[in-house]
C-alpha cells in the first residue's frame, strides 16, 4: 500500500455530474427517480408553490412538480469558489434536508471519482454497498487488465 | 510487480477515503494530486512504498514525487 487520502467534504463542482447524480440516483416527492432536472450556463429564477417567482436563483433547478405537493423549486447556485451551494425552502427542507443532501453528495462522489479515475487511466472493477450505507469502490489500471 | 489499485469508500456523511495500492515512485503522487481535487483533504499518508524507486523510472523523478 503506497498512499491514503481522507476526505471530510466532497466539493460539488461539475454541472453535469450534479445533474445526472440528481437525474438518476435521487429521489424526490413529486416524482421518484424521474424527475427532469434543468441546467443553465447562468442563474435562473426559482419559483414557489404558487407559481410566484422568487428572488433566488440557481444555475441547476428541479421545478416544484417534481419536487412535491404544494412544493417550491429547489436550486443548486454556483459560488465564487465553484462549489454548488443548495436553495432549499424550509416547507421543503423536511424531506430534502441533511441526509437528503448528505447522500446527494455521495452519489456526486461516486460518480466524480469514477469519472477522474478514468481519465487517469483506471476502470471500476467493483462497486458495492455495504452495511453502514456506505459505497466501496475498486479500481485497476486499463492496462492491467 | 504487484498490480496497482485504488480503493475508494464513500461514507453516508459523503466523506471519502483512498487507498492506493501497490504503487511504486511518482505514480502514486501524480494520481494523489488530481484526486484531491475532488474534495478537502484532512489526511494524507504516505506508506514507504510511496518512496520507492521504479525500475522504469529515472531516479531524479523521484524528486517531483
Amino acid at each position: 500500500m503506497s498512499k491514503y487520502l481522507q476526505f471530510d467534504e466532497l466539493e460539488i463542482t461539475d454541472q453535469q455530474l450534479l445533474v445526472t447524480a440528481l437525474e438518476e440516483d435521487m429521489t424526490f416527492r413529486g416524482a421518484g427517480r424521474s424527475a427532469v432536472v434543468e441546467s443553465f450556463a447562468s442563474p435562473q429564477h426559482l419559483f414557489g408553490f404558487g407559481g410566484d417567482q422568487r428572488p433566488e436563483t440557481a444555475e441547476v433547478i428541479v421545478r416544484r412538480q417534481f419536487v412535491g405537493s404544494a412544493a417550491n423549486d429547489l436550486g443548486f447556485k454556483r459560488q465564487e469558489s465553484g462549489n454548488f451551494r443548495p436553495i432549499i425552502s424550509a416547507y421543503d427542507s423536511r424531506f430534502y434536508n441533511a441526509a437528503w443532501l448528505d447522500e446527494l453528495s455521495q452519489r456526486y462522489g461516486e460518480r466524480r471519482f469514477i469519472q477522474e479515475m478514468h481519465e487517469s487511466g483506471y476502470m471500476l472493477s467493483n462497486k458495492s454497498a455495504i452495511a453502514d450505507g456506505s459505497t466501496e469502490m475498486s479500481f485497476v489500471a486499463m492496462g492491467a487488465i | 510487480m504487484q498490480e496497482t489499485t485504488v480503493k475508494i469508500t464513500i461514507d453516508k456523511k459523503g466523506r471519502a477515503k483512498v487507498e492506493m495500492i501497490g504503487f511504486h515512485g511518482v505514480g502514486c503522487g501524480e494520481l494523489a494530486d488530481k484526486l484531491k481535487s475532488i474534495g478537502r483533504v484532512t489526511s494524507e499518508t504516505n506508506k514507504p512504498e510511496f518512496y520507492e524507486t521504479d525500475e522504469n523510472t529515472n531516479s531524479l523523478d523521484n524528486f517531483a514525487g
